[in-house]
């Protein structure tokens, strides 16, 4: 393949790629996500917004941290740091933040044709790269704004890269071990289970190479070296949060997530649901739903492959499969969210199905296997179209739609919370909404706002401190299915608690208005 | 007409620009700028000096600035202005390329 024109057709297909992903803000410019996305967007846009970088973390978000937080930051500030970089010198405070979160999200199609077109040239790293891009469990990460997460995986195939470069010039070059670490220090800096994941595959893999060459060929001095850059990059990237994540692991004595452990039974399957409820749906764990059944019978063949051929490229896929079903195994010593190493499932999986593709040439006669080879890539990528591209299409266009996302009615009362209410305001939020809706208020107007389940809160922690309350009727008529008792007995609410106080602000269309209590 | 490197990146960033302009206008382009100048541009100049293939010199100033990039950024900002923090660590890291010596790896 002609160099130019093999970074031409990366180059386009990261361009489809970026198109794809960026379509939940093409048609509706307005922040998505759920889970923890309005607490990974508010630290960065804090920073961009107020021209500084976030030390102590300011007072409405003492409510979300938590304790863990102890006044800094849980994770460390780098993914944030990156998001206020991206909003510092654009024009607007949602598109550009949500392109980077696109971009990173994203990355995994780049990163592992980076891998795959070192360890088995061209065609493999470009189907698999192409099959990727519409990788359910990684759009809908994406779309649930898990975004740290997934920016601290993406860099994994680059250091098993870096890694295999490493080993595969006899260790003579240790830039490769260096830029392994500097990369894993990365993940980590984004999220903790990056770099579990990452070190979980060196010792594998490196186990696999010992095993293999029947010797111990690494060269202490350079491992240590590593190792000192490693911990001196740490401090220096995450000082405050190194505590946390012992927290979390349960190396200190203030406990850990670890939780009830999985039946043994569970091993002698790839993988199960986890009987407790981890928030994410039932496809997320169905083979059928994640890539259909008809790329089983490659993906056995590649698997198969592999382990028979064992050659120094097969060597890293088997050490990459090892490490997955032991990282997704995880919850049998009672690891919390072993769950979340399925993200990664399909960055191994799709390069295992075109390596067996890609193998069904070799069993006819020679003169046929060109044709055959492309033939095959025709018929893949046509299926793959069909098949895959559309779901994912559809998921992303019509993400979060109507109700379900932020309006432009709630960026404004946001806006004019953040500008008129003092830092330390604690705004009580009564009404018909989204309970995610409730959350990216808060992220957008940097302030507290206190909410929970019901229409009015009942239970939120900081309810005591309420002095402001804001009524928003906007989306009562939709929530309530039209029902206008709700309604009314939601504006009785509001007469017979709001009347003597102080109206600060109320929305021209009427429908929201906000009042002190103080 | 033989397509040289230097025409090959100005033609892609360009395709990049036109996506990103179609789709999001001014804004699309100027966050993408944005990135590319803070999070690539600084390491590419530095990794350059460094002795490994000629792809990987295209691909780790990217995976290796989104992390360098923002821990320095951050820790200045906590003494300046965020927005100069990141000129200040952008300019001085892409000089510190520009006049770096070649390295063997």
């Amino acid at each position: 393949m002609n160099k130019k024109l093999e970074v031409i057709l990366v180059a386009l297909l990261y361009l489809f790629t970026l198109y794809l992903w960026t379509l939940p803000i093409q048609s509706t410019p307005l922040p998505f996500g759920d889970v923890d996305s309005t607490t990974h967007f508010t630290i960065g846009d804090w920073m961009a917004l107020n021209d500084k970088s976030m030390f102590n973390i300011p007072y409405y978000m003492t409510y979300v941290l938590g304790e863990d937080a102890q006044g800094k930051l849980v994770y460390p500030p780098q993914f944030n740091t990156a998001e206020a970089i991206a909003e510092s010198f654009s024009f607007g405070r949602i598109i550009p933040v949500f392109i980077f979160y696109a971009v990173i999200s994203s990355l995994f199609v780049l990163t592992s044709y980076i891998l795959i077109r070192k360890l088995y040239g061209f065609w493999p790293a470009y189907l698999s790269s192409f099959f990727l891009i519409f990788s359910y469990r990684d759009y809908m990460t994406y779309l649930w704004g898990m975004w740290p997460q997934i920016a601290s995986f993406v860099l994994t195939p680059v250091v098993m890269y870096s890694f295999y470069q490493f080993v595969s010039k006899e260790c003579k070059k240790p830039i490769y071990l260096y830029l392994t670490v500097i990369l894993m220090i990365t993940q980590f800096a984004f999220h903790p289970q990056g770099i579990v994941f990452s070190a979980g595959f060196l010792a594998i893999y490196s186990l696999l190479l010992i095993w293999k060459q029947k010797r111990f060929f690494f060269p202490l001095k350079t491992l240590a070296f590593a190792g000192i850059l490693g911990v001196v990059l740490l401090l220096a990237f995450a000082p405050f949060q190194l505590r946390i994540f012992a927290n979390k692991i349960g190396l200190t004595e203030t406990g850990s997530e670890f939780h009830e452990k999985a039946p043994l039974s569970n091993l002698l399957k790839w993988y199960e649901r986890p009987q407790r409820n981890v928030g994410v749906p039932d496809e997320y764990f169905n083979f059928k739903d994640v890539y259909g059944y008809w790329v089983l019978p490659l993906l056995l063949l590649g698997v198969g492959l592999i382990i028979w051929r064992r050659n120094s490229p097969d060597t890293l896929m088997i050490a990459y499969l090892i490490t997955m079903y032991l990282f997704i195994h995880l919850e049998n010593i009672g690891f919390p969210r072993a769950h979340r190493f399925l993200e990664m499932e399909a960055w191994l999986f799709a390069p295992l199905i075109v390596i067996g593709l890609l193998s069904v040439p070799s069993i006819i006669p020679e003169s046929y296997r060109r044709n055959a080879k492309f033939a095959l890539i025709a018929a893949f990528s046509i299926l793959t179209i069909f098949l895959v591209t559309v779901p994912a299409y559809s998921t992303l266009k019509n993400a979060y739609p109507g109700a379900m996302r932020t309006t432009e009615f709630h960026m404004e009362l946001a806006d004019w919370m953040r500008e008129n209410l003092p830092e330390d305001a604690n705004v009580m939020y009564v009404g018909y909404t989204a309970f995610a809706k409730k959350k990216w208020l808060r992220s957008l107007s940097h302030r507290n706002i206190i909410y929970d389940n019901p229409v009015i809160p009942q239970q939120h922690r900081a309810i005591n401190l309420t002095d402001h309350v804001l009524i928003d009727y906007s989306e009562a008529l939709a929530w309530t299915n039209g029902d206008e008792e709700a309604i009314k007995e939601l504006q009785n609410w509001e007469v017979q608690n709001l009347a003597n106080k102080t109206l600060l602000y109320e929305h021209p269309s009427k429908l929201a208005r906000i009042y002190s209590l103080r | 007409m033989k397509i040289g490197n230097k025409e090959l990146a100005i033609g892609i960033s360009l395709l990049f620009a036109l996506l990103s302009s179609m789709l999001f206008g001014a804004t699309g382009v100027l966050a993408l700028l944005v990135m590319g100048i803070a999070f690539y541009l600084p390491l590419y100049f530095i990794i350059q000096r460094i002795d490994l293939e000629p792809e990987e010199k295209i691909f780790y100033p990217f995976f290796i600035g989104i992390g360098v990039i923002p821990t320095l950024v951050y820790w200045l900002g906590t003494l300046v202005s965020f927005r100069l923090s990141i000129v200040v660590i952008v300019v001085l890291l892409a000089g510190f390329g520009w006049f770096m010596p070649n390295k063997k790896g």
